[in-house]
């Protein structure tokens, strides 16, 4: 018998004749919320959160013309679903393809910035970097939902491995220019903390704060972590921490690595980034490239309904709709089109450069967003010696290297077994001032960067075992999108977000920059979107 | 924390200094920080990058008023990050003064003061864990 359906039993109710919601009422008020969860379990609701799908709109489009700009992850997503609602949309997007900053780079892509050097991807058939979004935590249900919609499957991406390293080479002490592993760190520093607190509470020191059957409940608990022995409570090589040499068959009972010392171990500076609720261990991306979620979207429209290398210039809205002018720029042939709305989904510093007749208070709320830069960089590998010499399947690498604060191993192909003995690391990932210096590089000098940097981890193998062949991207020195992503300061959001989440008479904006607490991730852009969709169809509603 | 401490440490600053005068010999130290972290965009000379980025050089804002030149260096604005997580309140000093004293670009000189008050009215909470995505 199902567990649920003896909860069910235990207390008297059947789901027969009850409508399910007043059956989950009932079974709360005798069972309280756990009764309400298991029952709702059995019947596979699960717990959604509140932006897990797009939101239901009231209003049928009536036809009404929506003018979207920018065919990234918002813009398909609006001309998808007010499509899906009687909207007639249509896309104007300024680069040759769709997906904006949802992009990777494989064989024959191309990488073009501001300054004109020119980058054609020569990977390997079935190697590729996702040089926009490249994680996706299970808490963005939105993400997931337009994966699972558009049939991308999504395999895990490993965030966090403890083979992965630590290194800071700014920092004066006994690892300066040493690669930690990162279990030995996070579990050193564990082990100490808890033969600290095990001690000072043994001590008695801790008797004013807590009472004493709680203090044997946390002596409990910290003998129980394995960290500490049970009588002198000391911090000692541990199964945590592992093996300096891993146990095998018949006598060989392997050894333990021995723990740093406690000094040295609290100078190693703190990692800069723990798990978080959206940088879990564990998170997903799309097999064979994030672009694929884009590609999904794209797919799901008609023919034709995204006009490309079509870069606006102009944004003139009256009484009676409003007036997009844009340039082909192929051909140089100027168009213009006319909608009942606009939404504009491209960056904030993109939208600046184009004339509008939006008003100044408008103007100046857009202003107060600001521009984050981002780089990254992609090496390929011809064997995957990471895996194969050091036992690292995935993770990232977390430096003091402004240029390189992060450095991450493919969580695709593991053990070369999708196709070959071959990867593309994550050579680089850099935001906010690190990413500008790096971007001031060549495109060949950022690749001697990107590699001299993986040779501090991987001596003698990293260059070796390079192909030659990188691509790399600069977001704030990409025309169309000049930031990684955008956001609001503490002051702009509260004085500026209003302003700009309700649109200017028939112009809307909307993305990544409608959704302050997202800002950057594919879900900021996706839920971004489905909000905006909502302000246009209660106005919709209301002009009926 | 970063944050909060730029903030002590700007105040034991001007605590112990007073006000100093403000530092005359920014502009080695400043074209240094502007090859670091501005040039990327704003190019060599400050020039600019066609209609993307604006050259600083003759920008009648960056030579206008002073606070909001500083809050644009802090808070950033459409088109351009924010340096507080970058630059020390001492270089975002230094980078003002020279942006707006070079190229043939005048204006008066901000105080060290002036940013470290505008640092504070910025600052977030800082909750440990880093910047995001």
């Amino acid at each position: 018998m199902k567990e649920t359906e003896k909860s069910l039993q235990s207390i008297g109710q059947k789901p027969s004749g009850m409508t399910k919601r007043s059956f989950l009422q009932s079974v709360g008020m005798i069972g309280g919320t756990a009764a309400v969860m298991t029952a709702m379990q059995g019947w596979d609701i699960g717990f959604a959160s509140e932006a897990d799908r797009p939101p239901e709109m009231s209003n049928d489009g009536k036809g009404k013309k929506i003018i979207i700009l920018g065919a990234g992850l918002a813009g398909m997503v609006l001309a998808y679903e007010m499509g899906k609602k009687g909207y007639n949309t249509h896309i104007i997007e300024a680069n040759d393809y769709a997906g904006g900053r949802c992009v990777s780079a494989r064989k024959g892509s191309v990488i073009e910035e501001l300054d004109g050097e020119k980058q054609v991807c020569n990977f390997r058939e079935g190697n590729y970097v996702n040089y926009g979004p490249w994680r996706i935590p299970a808490e963005h249900r939105s993400t997931i939902y337009y994966a699972q919609q558009m049939g991308v499957p999504l395999e895990v991406m490993v965030n966090k491995s403890g083979k992965a390293y630590y290194y800071y080479e700014n920092k004066e002490g006994p690892f300066k220019g040493v690669p930690i592993r990162q279990e030995y760190a996070d579990v050193d520093f564990a082990g100490y903390e808890a033969e600290l607190l095990a001690k000072v509470a043994d001590q008695g020191a801790l008797d004013s704060l807590i009472t004493q059957e709680d203090k044997e409940k946390l002596l409990e608990h910290l003998k129980r972590s394995g960290l500490i022995d049970n009588k002198e409570l000391n911090y000692r090589a541990n199964r945590a921490r592992g093996y300096i040499s891993y146990p095998g068959a018949a006598t060989n009972f392997g050894k333990l690595s021995d723990p740093y010392e406690m000094a040295d171990v609290f100078s190693i500076a703190q990692a800069s980034r723990h798990e978080t609720a959206d940088h879990p261990a564990v998170m997903f991306q799309a097999v064979g490239g994030m672009d694929q979620i884009a590609l999904g979207l794209k797919k799901a429209l008609k023919k034709n309904q995204i006009e490309y290398m079509s870069e606006v210039t102009d944004i003139i809205q009256d009484d009676n709709g409003v007036e997009i002018t844009y340039t082909n720029t192929k051909t140089g042939k100027v168009k213009t089109v006319k909608g009942d709305y606009v939404i504009a989904t491209m960056p904030l510093g993109v939208l600046a450069k184009i004339n509008t007749n939006l008003s100044e208070d408008f103007k100046q709320a857009l202003l107060t967003t600001r521009s984050n830069p981002a780089s990254k960089m992609g090496v390929e590998m011809n064997r995957r010696f990471w895996e194969q010499d050091d036992m690292i399947y995935g993770g990232v690498n977390h430096t003091d290297i402004p240029e390189c604060s992060q450095l991450s191993y493919p969580s695709g192909n593991l053990f070369g077994s999708a196709h070959g003995d071959t990867g593309v690391i994550l050579g680089y990932y850099a935001m906010g001032g690190g990413a500008v210096s790096v971007s001031n590089l060549s495109i060949k000098d950022r690749v001697e960067f990107a590699i001299s940097t993986g040779e501090k981890f991987h001596p003698g193998k990293y260059r070796n075992h390079f192909t030659g062949e990188a691509m790399c991207v600069s977001w704030h020195k990409m025309k169309y999108a000049l930031a990684g992503w955008e956001s609001w300061s503490r002051r702009g959001q509260e004085r500026a977000f209003p302003v700009m989440q309700k649109g200017d008479k028939r112009i809307f904006i909307s993305g990544n920059i409608a959704s302050p607490a997202l800002s950057g991730w594919m879900a900021g852009a996706i839920e971004g979107a489905w909000s905006t969709m909502e302000v246009i169809d209660k106005r919709v509603a209301q002009q009926a | 924390m970063k944050n909060y401490f730029k903030i002590f440490i700007a105040l034991m600053g001007s605590l112990i200094f007073l006000s100093t005068a403000s530092a005359q010999d920014f502009s080695e130290d400043g074209a240094q920080i502007f090859t670091d972290y501005c040039e990327a965009c704003h190019q060599p000379g400050g020039v600019g990058f066609e209609d993307v980025y604006p050259a600083l050089k003759g920008n009648t804002f960056v030579q206008g008023d002073k606070e909001e030149v500083i809050y644009l260096l802090l808070e950033g604005r459409a088109g351009m990050p924010t340096f507080i997580g970058d630059l020390e309140p001492e270089q975002i000093t230094t980078i003002i003064n020279y942006i707006r004293n070079s190229w043939g670009n005048k204006a008066e000189e901000v105080t060290q003061d002036e940013v470290d008050n505008a640092i504070e009215m910025v600052s977030e909470e800082d909750d440990g864990f880093g910047p995001g995505n």
